[in-house]
């Protein structure tokens, strides 16, 4: 409880860290509390073609006379489980891999590292499209685990490198002549030394999931939802030729300007994090 | 008088892409227990290598020659297999790192810190751990409510070396050895560590080593010594009477090179000459090149360490004799 008080507390010293965050809860409220606020109705109500934003429909209607605003909330779930579950799975591997090549060395950092560089050097965008469009993925997660396998690597080899100077410390010297166990130095030890890079690095990842995901579905790879905000970019530009419809330009917009304020926020939030989990960093 | 730690005929290589380095040659030294012994001598004499040998915490390109004993309460630590050298470190023989200043995590609080180490030996709970820490904590005088919960950076360079020191004594070890224990601290702090040092002893009775340069330092509170130069023990004894009755040319200089505030400016002398390089020891004694009582014996063969009188060893072909000085 004392720690979540610290959280707000170095949240609200940090401005931009703080708008970042009111950012983050706003999109997850969306995503999560928005659908039972606002309910979908996707019916097409030609009358209400290509309305501008108003009183009526916020950010205007679609090429069906749909709200763009409720497609806008109904699909800001599916972006926010992908960046999650991609940040979260790729950490997670990243961590384990990179703590355990940089600690342990010998054959099983050797080995590790020779599976990084074979994802490294593999074009990432072109094969995560084609194991998009490959599996028929029907859930926002399993896009999330497919753009994962693609995001560890860099993470797991900065790790490596981080933990290598790390163990050469005094303190981690002195953690092993007290035989304190392989588990404990890695986690206890060592990785809370590593947590602000690696919340910063979380927080990237999350941030080109959302990239690629919604390039993904630009393309028309993975066809989830029409709500989808890279779906709905994709029916914009291909289905209404909303590029040439200058009353179409809301439909075109609105997606693209959630995906910039959430990464925004995303980024904003980042600076703060470094100061959540570093207390060398903390003012108070 | 009877040994609670004995080093016997210890020999200490590096191997380097330089070659073969001697670190430490043919050491033996015995330590008593209720006693501290000061072991001073020049960087790069083998102190810190030595000590480093008893915890056997030595770097992977040391070597320990076969003929080497180490004794604790009659027990070889050389021969000791994993697990009995992990009980064995911190619970029986603890200590104090040189730049013990970079020995806390950073991002852990001095809590956790304490309760970790406790719970890996003890385990129990936390709540025991604490209780312990809290009561070395006001040992080494500082509140503990505040520094439990401090992290590393929130305290000054002596709070952290004292709380080094109470973690040093937390797992109630029979024998703690201090490498250099003031290093990057200021003269006062010294001071301060010194006495409370002092003082723990005095409570405690707890043998310990320490290893310093400052032969000021070691007579305060030392009640033998042993000086190393090159890799091996040259004089060896109760504190007063190397003290007052030092034999070999390089403990008197070093003596003498100890600035005094009341003597004479000009009585001080350096003893001129570097340190040898140890790839390349000198033939003889180890210390004829700077020692200018040197005589054509102390060139070819090299001395042996020899009681002079109880209990105070010398390592000098002349040991006997006094110079006129």
């Amino acid at each position: 409880m004392q720690k979540i008080f610290i959280i707000f507390k170095i949240l609200w010293k940090n401005p931009r860290a703080f708008a970042g965050f009111l950012g983050l809860l706003f999109f997850l409220l969306m995503a999560f509390a928005g659908p039972l606020i606002i309910p979908l109705d996707m019916t097409p109500k030609y009358l209400e073609r290509f309305l501008p934003p108003g009183s009526k429909h916020i950010l205007g209607t679609d090429y069906a006379g749909r709200d763009i605003f409720m497609q806008i909330v109904h699909g800001s779930k599916d972006i926010i489980v992908i960046a999650f579950s991609t940040a979260i799975i790729s950490t997670f591997i990243a961590v384990v891999l990179g703590i355990m090549a940089g600690f342990m060395g010998g054959w099983v950092d050797t080995l590790i590292m020779r599976i990084v560089d074979i994802f490294l050097t593999v074009p990432h965008f072109p094969i995560m499209a084609i194991f998009a469009a490959l599996f028929k993925i029907k859930h926002p997660f399993f896009l999330g685990v497919v753009l994962a396998i693609w995001s560890w690597p860099s993470l797991a080899r900065a790790i490596r490198s981080q933990i290598l100077s790390l163990k050469e410390r005094e303190f981690i010297q002195i953690s092993i002549i007290l035989g304190m166990g392989l588990p404990h130095i890695m986690f206890k030890e060592l990785l809370p030394n590593i947590i602000p890079y690696i919340s910063i690095n979380f927080i990237n990842i999350a941030k080109n999931a959302i990239t690629a995901s919604v390039g993904i579905m630009l393309l028309g790879l993975v066809p989830l939802s029409v709500t989808n905000w890279g779906m709905m970019l994709n029916l914009a530009t291909f289905q209404t030729g909303a590029i040439y419809v200058p009353s179409a330009l809301s439909y075109l917009l609105s997606p693209l300007f959630a995906i910039v304020l959430l990464q925004y926020s995303l980024l904003c939030f980042a600076g703060g994090v470094e100061e959540i989990f570093d207390p060398r960093l903390r003012k108070i | 008088m009877e040994k609670i730690l004995e080093i016997k005929n210890l020999t200490l290589n590096y191997y380097t892409s330089a070659g073969k380095m001697k670190a430490v040659e043919k050491v033996s030294i015995g330590f008593e227990p209720a006693k501290i012994t000061a072991i001073i001598g020049e960087s790069g004499s083998g102190k810190s290598t030595l000590v480093k040998a008893i915890l056997q915490i030595l770097p992977p390109n040391a070597e320990i020659t076969p003929e080497s004993e180490i004794l604790f309460k009659d027990k070889n630590l050389l021969q000791l297999d994993k697990e009995a050298l992990r009980r064995f470190r911190w619970r029986e023989v603890s200590m104090v790192f040189q730049n013990a200043q970079s020995g806390l995590n950073p991002t852990l609080t001095i809590r956790d810190q304490f309760v970790d180490t406790y719970l890996a030996h003890y385990g129990g709970s936390p709540k025991d751990a604490i209780g312990k820490a809290e009561k070395l904590l006001n040992l080494v005088k500082l509140p503990a409510t505040t520094v439990l919960s401090a992290y590393p950076h929130q305290l000054s360079g002596g709070m952290k070396q004292r709380v080094i020191i109470a973690l040093a004594l937390l797992l109630d070890p029979e024998f703690v050895i201090l490498d250099e224990p003031t290093t990057a601290l200021d003269m006062l702090t010294q001071a301060f560590i010194f006495d409370l040092l002092e003082d723990i002893h005095k409570q405690m009775q707890i043998p310990m080593i320490l290893i310093t340069h400052d032969i000021s330092l070691a007579a305060k509170i030392a009640h033998a010594i042993g000086v190393m130069y090159a890799g091996k023990i040259i004089e060896a004894g109760e504190i007063e009477e190397v003290f007052t009755r030092s034999i070999h040319p390089y403990t008197r200089g070093l003596i003498k090179a100890m600035p005094s505030l009341k003597g004479d400016i000009s009585s001080y002398s350096p003893i001129a000459g570097d340190p040898p390089d140890l790839f390349h020891k000198p033939s003889g004694c180890l210390f004829h090149p700077r020692c200018k009582y040197a005589k054509p014996l102390c060139r070819e063969t090299q001395p042996e360490l020899i009681e002079i009188s109880t209990g105070h060893l010398v390592a000098c072909h002349y040991g006997g004799e006094v110079f006129g000085d």
